[in-house]
């Protein structure tokens, strides 16, 4: 079978050039090339946000919404945070509890430092991130896990950037206090017992 | 961004990877969807593709053949030592018009007869179909699975052609048929 190999076709070609040329032709080359792009990002976000069973769910739900409204996308911003943005909605979607993100007045809540969590282990801090209410989860994986802005996160989540820093500091509070009340801080880093 | 607190987060990065299935699950689901047409696994552009590869490869082919041993009864025409080599680079791009279907071998056939009078005349050297698959090499980086795409398209083929100078190579690469349909030729003199 004489097969086109889609990395090879997308590489060096901009998100932007690879959108067009899928919707000009709806071609499976083109579409593969920014599941590939941007599925490692989106997946993870799906594991943290949704939870391990219901990931993929998620994750191929955004897909389909995306390229059902991909022809609407204005550019505004970059694909990821598009894309990201119509994952927490399929997210949301799958919570039980209310997961509205809380508004709360623009620096009403003091810059929460960041976290020291070197005496903790990966699973410790998974587990904690699991606990966190819905909407701090949001804005701590953007940010502190996938390394959004404050900017990129109010475009995806439909907020303004005072309150992803908002709810980034009640985050992290809550964070630290889930791991110091529920896991026992180890002083090398090493595995938990 | 550099606290150690926050390294560590990132470092759930690696924690969670897609398994390599869900790609083709959620293609699957697109194409139910009619969101990726069925079939169209670069279709249109991979015929076109091979359209334009094929008659390069056929062109070349037989211009080869015609180079090595006469079939028309013409003396075969020995060129003068004075006569320069031209890449003649064959590009693929949006602005050429493919043959319609069922009128393929009707294309091949005028690169062909183009190769056929190149080389009786005794300017034809070599050409080649180039392969689709390759690998950019750039300083600092890791050979990457990748085709250059230039604003001029993709560089599907070449012929070296013979001639007295760089007027002369654009009068014979100007009649080829690629460009007459549409494509576009970059001619370069080797420096022999």
């Amino acid at each position: 079978m004489n097969e086109f190999d889609a990395d090879s076709r997308g590489a060096g070609r901009s998100d932007r050039e690879l959108v067009r040329d899928f919707l000009r032709e709806r071609g499976e080359d083109e579409f593969r090339v920014l599941y590939r792009r941007h599925t490692p990002a989106l997946y993870r976000m799906a594991y943290r946000l949704a939870g391990p069973s219901k990931a993929e769910d998620v994750l191929q739900e955004t897909w389909l919404r995306a390229a059902r409204a991909v022809s609407q996308f204005e550019w505004r911003s970059a694909l990821l945070t598009w894309l990201t943005g119509i994952l927490i909605r399929c997210c949301r979607e799958t919570w039980s509890t209310n997961a509205d993100i809380v508004t709360l007045p623009v620096d009403v809540e003091r810059e929460e430092p960041e976290i020291e969590t070197t005496s903790f282990t990966l699973l410790d801090i998974e587990r904690a991130i699991e606990r966190l209410p819905p909407g701090y989860r949001e804005v701590l994986v953007l940010h502190d896990v996938e390394g959004f802005t404050h900017v990129e996160i109010a475009r995806a989540l439909g907020i303004v950037p005072g309150t992803s820093k908002s709810q980034l500091a009640r985050a992290r509070r809550e964070l630290r206090h889930r791991l110091d009340g529920s896991a026992v801080p180890i002083a090398d880093g090493g595995t938990a017992t | 961004m550099n606290a150690p607190g926050l390294r560590r987060l990132r470092d759930l990065q690696a924690q969670a990877e897609a398994p390599a299935e869900l790609e083709e699950r959620v293609v699957r689901a697109l194409k139910t969807n009619g969101l990726i047409r069925t079939g169209a696994r670069g279709d249109a552009k991979m015929n076109r593709h091979y359209a334009i590869t094929a008659v390069i490869a056929v062109a070349a082919l037989l211009a080869g053949f015609l180079a090595g041993q006469r079939t028309d009864g013409l003396p075969a025409a020995t060129p003068p030592d004075d006569l320069s080599q031209f890449a003649m680079l064959l590009y693929e791009n949006d602005s050429y018009q493919y043959p319609e279907a069922g009128r393929m071998a009707e294309r091949i056939g005028e690169y062909s007869e183009w190769a056929r009078e190149v080389a009786a005349a005794g300017k034809y050297v070599t050409g080649e179909k180039l392969a689709d698959d390759g690998l950019l090499i750039a300083p600092g980086r890791e050979p990457a699975a990748a085709i250059p795409m230039a604003a001029e398209g993709t560089i599907g083929g070449y012929f070296v052609i013979r001639a007295k100078d760089l007027d002369e190579a654009a009068s014979i690469a100007a009649t080829c048929p690629h460009v007459r349909y549409g494509g576009t030729v970059s001619l370069r003199r080797l420096e022999t």
